[in-house]
């Protein structure tokens, strides 16, 4: 009966709300009870608007799926749908808290403070998902400052959940998208489901925009408070788009976006998840921006499984990235910003600093779409500072007999997995990436990383892929080992290599294996290029800079370092090299040292 | 448990290096079905002079399938103590799939034989076909050097390699 599940979530009751436990009853009783502020006319008018939505959506909603398969993820169709724009305008819902008057009064703009004073008046909800149930196609949810736990989202499983919810208990983080519709808070706060008769495309909320309404993000706080697995999961959701709040403390993920064609997150602060601060997968058509992502234990921005149809080329709409990270600051985190199977990514103008690592992408593992990972870009960002040492001994004895909801300080971060502390960006079986005009400094192991990934290890079992990984990756115009004189990624030239000295540990390491340009959809290994190799600039105006116009440091030098446009022939590279990495395939806590693995030590600052 | 799985690496390596490298006639002549395909490298690690790391190759020249769990090999000092090691059937660096602490473990020890076998923890070698090895420890001071694998049915001697080799 996953239709009839829906239902008490239409029902505009607020149950189980901290601060307004006796709220069960009509949708007309509470917002009686809320809306007292307003004349007698103005609040049944109100009460009668918001009625007759519940009624119109409740009519609106379709039995969901029942089908109760492991979950399997697909790309949308990359000329489909397209990047959301902000709305100022169209049917709305106002969510406030009991004592959002008193923090809307602390608003210093003027401006804000009447507009927020305004939207109170309009407010018909304690919680956002009453907001998110209640809402159609293209409903701004307007959320006033405040503090939301989302308490009715929280408690026992509800009657035909039961197993969903002990699944969940278990450790399960996979369940299907039907189970989610069913039970829509096993594993989220805040759901916004979009897909009502399970063909994968949004037909339901979409286009649905939550913005914080405050004057800066932390105005409007979401709390995990460690118990949720992920915060706002926006699953299939196209079009969504989530803007100006604070959101903290999920077990898995703060934010979700899953199969979603069409998402945007704009000034967001996202910290303190046990693994993920924002989180997409399997999505088209996103943008990052002006995201603020910090002490997490795995990444503060993923951006995985990334839009795989492109391969560098242009979609209909002339979108040759289908997912953008701007203006972004991604800082003590164990990586900054990551992704397996990170493809079709373009990262511009962000800060990715004091982090384990600065950037990861990787062909790892099987179960993510797309591999093997190709075609994302890095300008214009500032990469430094990533020797976070998440890794010292103490840190492994506390992460290892603490439990998750034990841990007291958040900012004390756990790290999920092993990185080579201290390297600004690795690439780890990447393909046809491009690393352009970056600042890259002080991260004392290696500047950026690359090396091969053997396909066996994502259960690519055709022997002719087996060095399909570590292709064609660019490097250029990247001012390596020089700090900036300010670390605003919109006052740099990145035109020119200008700055202080400080330097990476190499700037350059690579395992020296030249993979074989297999394309990506056929079996066996079809190469269709002939031209391209990794390859880093070392002549011309576009050569990659050290300090003082020096050649960047590397290993392996010049000429094994190939200058562009490469050397397309195959090599397995430096099998010493490539040995050096093995061992540490078997980190954890409680093997914090891996004989002959160096990467959990930190480096010392070079000279 | 990493002793276990180091000891478990050194025992392929004694029981392969010998027969197949042919130079170092440490190694008790017993038969072997493993045979390394081309000659193992040992390296010293540049940031960690003390640790070793031995990688190679090793083939099944046996006419049955043979299943080594890297923690079911000993490596063995000459008094026979156990030397903690390490030992991994993968030709790269893995990312394990389950994050730590979630998921079943903690950690590799208790992860199912599917993903052991990803990040390298278990292999199956058919008879002719071949797996990477890859076993390092840290080289212990003085006569605790490891000397001899005990991989169950046998024990074998640690073959004495030379020159180890100074990876960058």
């Amino acid at each position: 009966m996953p239709g009839l599940r829906l239902v008490p979530h239409l029902q505009p009751h607020v149950r189980g709300d901290q601060t307004n436990q006796s709220g069960e009853g009509s949708v007309v009783a509470f917002l009686s009870s809320k809306l007292d502020f307003l004349s007698p006319s103005r609040r049944t008018a109100s009460i009668l608007i918001v009625a007759a939505i519940a009624g119109l959506a409740a009519l609106a909603l379709p039995s969901a799926a029942g089908a109760h398969s492991e979950r399997a993820t697909f790309f949308p169709d990359i000329n489909q749908g397209d990047f959301p724009v902000y709305r100022t305008e169209g049917s709305s819902i106002v969510v406030c808290r009991p004592n959002s008057r008193q923090l809307i009064a602390r608003i210093r703009d003027n401006a804000v403070r009447r507009e927020n004073t305004k939207l109170l008046k309009r407010c018909i909800f304690y919680n956002i998902q009453r907001a998110v149930d209640l809402a159609g196609n293209d409903t701004r949810i307007l959320v006033l400052p405040g503090e939301y736990r989302e308490n009715p989202s929280r408690g026992p499983a509800p009657a035909g959940c039961e197993d969903v919810y002990a699944r969940t208990a278990a450790g399960s983080t996979n369940l299907t998208y039907e189970e989610h519709q069913r039970c829509p808070h096993a594993q989220n706060l805040i759901a916004i489901l979009g897909d009502t008769n399970g063909n994968r495309i949004c037909d339901s909320k979409c286009n649905i925009q939550i913005e914080g309404m405050g004057e800066k993000p932390e105005d409007v706080r979401i709390e995990g408070e460690r118990t949720a697995l992920n915060v706002i999961r926006a699953d299939r959701a196209d079009g969504v788009y989530l803007r100006n709040f604070y959101i903290e403390f999920s077990d898995f993920n703060n934010i979700y976006v899953l199969e979603t064609n069409g998402f945007r997150l704009d000034k967001v602060v996202s910290r303190y998840s046990r693994e993920y601060a924002i989180l997409s997968f399997a999505s088209d058509h996103g943008i990052y921006e002006n995201c603020d992502t910090s002490y997490s234990g795995d990444s503060g921005v993923y951006p995985g499984s990334g839009p795989n149809g492109r391969h560098g080329q242009p979609d209909a709409h002339g979108h040759r990235y289908g997912i953008i990270v701007r203006n972004c600051d991604s800082h003590h985190n164990t990586i900054g910003t990551s992704g397996t199977a990170g493809n079709g990514t373009w990262f511009e103008h962000n800060r990715l600093h004091d982090n384990a690592a600065g950037v990861t992408v990787d062909s790892f593992n099987a179960g993510h779409p797309g591999m093997p990972q190709d075609n994302s870009k890095w300008s214009e960002n500032l990469i430094y500072d990533n020797n976070n040492d998440l890794y010292t001994d103490e840190r492994d004895t506390y992460c290892s007999s603490t439990p998750w909801a034990q841990r007291t300080d958040p900012t004390v971060v756990c790290p999920t997995f092993g990185v080579p502390l201290g390297t600004g960006l690795l690439i780890a079986g990447g393909n046809a990436n491009v690393v352009q005009s970056n600042y890259i400094f002080n991260n004392w192991r290696n500047g950026t990383m690359q090396f091969w990934v053997p396909a066996a290890l994502r259960d690519e079992q055709d022997p002719e892929k087996t060095y399909d990984t570590s292709s064609n990756n660019h490097y250029e115009a990247n001012c390596m080992g020089v700090r900036p004189a300010v670390l605003d990624p919109a006052a740099v030239d990145f035109t020119q290599c200008q700055g202080t000295r400080d330097p990476n540990g190499t700037d350059f390491w690579w395992d020296e294996e030249e993979g074989r340009d297999c394309t990506e959809d056929q079996a066996g290994c079809v190469d269709n290029d002939t031209a391209l190799g990794n390859c880093w600039v070392q002549t011309g105006s576009t050569r990659n800079v050290g300090p003082n116009g020096a050649q960047p440091s590397s290993n392996p030098p010049p000429p094994l370092l190939a200058d562009c446009p490469g050397i397309d022939l195959f090599r397995p590279g430096n099998s010493d090299k490539q040995a050096l990495l093995v061992p540490c395939a078997t980190w954890s806590p409680e093997n914090p040292n891996p004989p002959g693995c160096d990467w959990f030590t930190p480096r010392q600052e070079p000279n | 448990m990493r002793s276990r799985a180091a000891l478990a690496s050194v025992l392929i390596v004694l029981a392969v290096v010998p027969a197949a490298c042919g130079g170092d006639d440490s190694a008790v002549g017993r038969s072997t079905e493993l045979v390394w395909s081309k000659p193992p490298r040992l390296l010293v690690p540049p940031t960690l002079p003390r640790d070793r790391i031995l990688h190679g190759e090793v083939r099944n020249e046996g006419l049955k399938k043979i299943t080594v769990q890297a923690g079911d090999v000993k490596l063995l000092d000459a008094d026979g103590q156990q030397v903690d090691g390490l030992v991994t059937f993968i030709q790269g660096y893995a990312h394990p799939r389950y994050p730590y602490g979630r998921g079943p473990g903690p950690g590799p020890s208790g992860y199912p034989e599917e993903e052991r076998v990803h990040i390298g923890q278990v292999t199956e070698i058919k008879p002719g076909a071949t797996r990477p090895l890859t076993i390092s420890w840290h080289e212990p001071a003085g006569p605790r050097t490891p000397v001899s694998i005990d991989y169950g049915p046998g024990t074998l001697k640690v073959p004495t390699v030379s020159k180890a080799n100074s990876a960058r």
